[in-house]
């Protein structure tokens, strides 16, 4: 069983991604049985009913963050998903404060899986947001293969270029790619992301 | 660190269009003064679902019976999240948008 963090900041385009790379995996690798794992902060899941109203089974973790407070119930939950449902993939949404190296590690150590991270980022509030979320933001890209810069359609050239900039300085190991999750991602890309293409 | 305000409630506007019109105001309103006010929005996010009409329908040997019910309008309900903000700054904020527009809201 395969498993998928997405990581990034609240409104980076996570559930945008999610939903057009499951319809990737389904429509043209022929990946069927992909089970999506749902982590959100507050009382009310808002990600788990666009999921589920896009017609897909979405298991949700509520109560607190999968990086810290919830840490403990990850490997737990993932052992029945396995169980019960054995899914090729699982993909996570990690809340937007999660940190998606932890949610790795985390994996590694209990379940001795080999987890792949992406990690979303948006073009349009990052350069404003990095000052003032710099004990945050700049830790969510630790432990991404990929990392997306989202929104570059919404934003300029000068713009792109400086996030990139930006983004490379605290990611430098990770593949780095402009985006639009909701105009579309390159195949390659969202294969890269899976491990699937060298 | 973040700060998480939760609302529900009804929305007693039937049109939809105008609901969601509604809805985007009162949201826009609410980020625009979680700025003002000093705040880090880190996301604003409402779910809308239309309430229509339901029927129960029973039935015996020597009976039957429909009762019709629910209720129009809208239900919404969601998070915003913010952070750098007070508790009770952002609950008068939510209170005076999007609650003033709600019939039963929660916060």
């Amino acid at each position: 069983m395969n498993f998928l963090v997405v990581g990034g900041f609240l409104g980076s385009g996570k559930t945008s991604f999610i939903l057009r790379l499951a319809h990737h995996m389904i429509d043209d690798l022929g990946i069927n049985k992909i089970v999506i794992l749902e982590n959100e902060i507050g009382e009310i899941g808002i990600d788990d009913q666009v999921l589920r109203g896009s017609g897909y089974e979405v298991k949700g973790m509520f109560s607190g963050c999968v990086c810290c407070t919830m840490a403990g119930e990850l490997p737990t939950n993932v052992r029945t998903i396995e169980k019960d449902l054995n899914p090729d993939w699982i993909i996570m949404e990690a809340t937007g404060v999660a940190f998606p190296q932890a949610i790795k590690d985390n994996l590694v150590n209990a379940l001795q899986m080999k987890p792949r991270a992406v990690c979303l980022v948006d073009a349009q509030r990052w350069m404003r947001l990095l000052r003032p979320m710099e004990k945050l933001l700049p830790f969510q890209l630790n432990g991404a293969d990929v990392v997306l810069i989202n929104k570059a359609d919404l934003v300029d050239e000068e713009t792109r270029q400086a996030v990139k900039e930006s983004v490379s300085q605290y990611s430098r190991d990770a593949e780095l790619v402009l985006c639009s999750a909701k105009e579309g991602i390159d195949i390659k890309v969202l294969e890269r992301i899976l491990g699937m293409e060298a | 660190m973040s700060m998480i305000g939760a609302m529900s409630g009804i929305l007693s506007e039937t049109d939809f269009a105008k609901a969601e019109q509604i809805l985007g105001e009162q949201l826009r309103e609410m980020g625009k003064r979680v700025t003002e006010a000093g705040g880090i929005i880190g996301h604003i996010k409402f779910v809308a679902t239309a309430l229509g009409e339901s029927c129960q329908i029973s039935v015996t040997d020597v009976d039957e019976n429909v009762r019709h019910y629910g209720s129009t309008g809208c239900r919404v309900e969601g998070v915003a999240i913010v952070f750098a903000m007070e508790e009770e700054t952002l609950r008068t904020i939510m209170h005076e948008t999007l609650g003033s527009v709600l019939t039963v809201a929660e916060a």
